[in-house]
């Protein structure tokens, strides 16, 4: 059973006994008041045990994890260092990812053999799905390209949804957008994965932007000072 | 800490401080009681907007049974006189 649903019931049981012992039996109306705070938060703790997902946080780490070792493989294999382009669905015509430019200067020495060395030798892209861009279901309705507009959208995912900080500040100027998440969990850290397509926070946060100003965006740098994640953003023309 | 339990710990110690204050001030009708909890925990609820949506439905139905407690308190209040 969830704890959030054990803590519930127990509240609600003492509670209820609270009430009806301080209303009923000896009538101490500041006792059954406390019995019925203790209802009110035994009531809430039980409808939010219903909201936590099914699968525990060690199997999704584990999942991401694959995920996220299997992207890094592809990266050292094809030897790439370039950071990825994010851009919104409809430049695309379906889900938001993100173009991994695969230049032949960023080749290794030697050729890529099959697949992938097509790939390479056409000097295109590598077209991913990242955290961001699923994560952009979860919003419930698209951001406008307004400041406000976009804090609000990553703090509703980053804060709420996710869990994975516990404040956003967004500025912006010119073609730069500037994002600092207090409390950030998962921040940068410095492997291929990250280097191209950004931490959580920041895939989030490029995402959004894409798909608030209807732009490729590209997360140009990454740090940490203090529990704070600043991600540094650009607005591809 | 998780945003829920940072939801649980805030709405319970505003909880207790709001009884504490009305008993303090000698408070004696049990619906004043109940109608402040209400208030306080829907400031709460609105503190966490970005809470996500399972649990904001959560939350929305604690205030719709919350609500129907209210109107079934006035209910009788208005019955008995």
């Amino acid at each position: 059973m969830s704890p959030y649903r054990t803590l519930g019931v127990a509240l609600l049981a003492v509670g209820a006994l609270c009430i009806a012992a301080f209303v009923l039996v000896f009538p101490v109306v500041p006792l059954a008041a406390i019995g019925l705070s203790a209802t009110i938060v035994g009531c809430t703790s039980v409808f939010l045990a219903g909201s936590r997902p099914r699968l525990s946080p060690e199997a999704c780490a584990i999942l991401m994890q694959a995920g996220m070792d299997n992207v890094t493989a592809m990266l050292e294999r094809l030897g790439i260092q370039g950071k990825a382009v994010y851009y919104p669905g409809s430049m695309n015509g379906g889900q938001p990812h993100a173009a991994i430019p695969v230049g032949l200067q960023e080749r290794p020495g030697g050729a890529a053999e099959g697949l992938l060395g097509k790939l390479l030798d056409t000097g295109g892209a590598i077209e991913v799905a990242t955290p961001g861009g699923i994560s952009l279901g979860l919003l419930r309705s698209r951001p406008g390209p307004a400041e406000e507009d976009i804090r609000s959208a990553i703090a509703y995912l980053v804060v709420g949804a996710l869990d994975i900080g516990k404040a956003v500040k967004v500025s912006m100027r010119g073609s730069h957008i500037e994002v600092q998440v207090a409390g950030a969990e998962m921040t940068y850290q410095d492997t291929p994965y990250h280097r191209c397509l950004g931490s959580p926070a920041g895939s989030i946060a490029a995402a959004i932007s894409a798909l608030a100003l209807q732009k490729p965006v590209r997360i140009t740098r990454e740090s940490e000072t203090r529990g704070t994640s600043n991600i540094e953003l650009e607005v591809l023309s | 800490m998780r945003t829920i339990n940072r939801f649980i710990l805030s709405l319970a110690a505003a909880l207790v401080a709001v009884d504490v204050l009305l008993a303090t001030l000698g408070q004696q009708d049990f619906s004043v009681y109940y109608i402040l909890n209400s208030i306080v925990f829907l400031i709460v609820a609105l503190a966490h907007v970005n809470l996500n949506p399972r649990s904001r439905h959560g939350l929305g139905m604690v205030a719709f049974m919350l609500f129907a407690g209210f109107v079934a308190s006035a209910a009788v209040k208005i019955g008995g006189s």
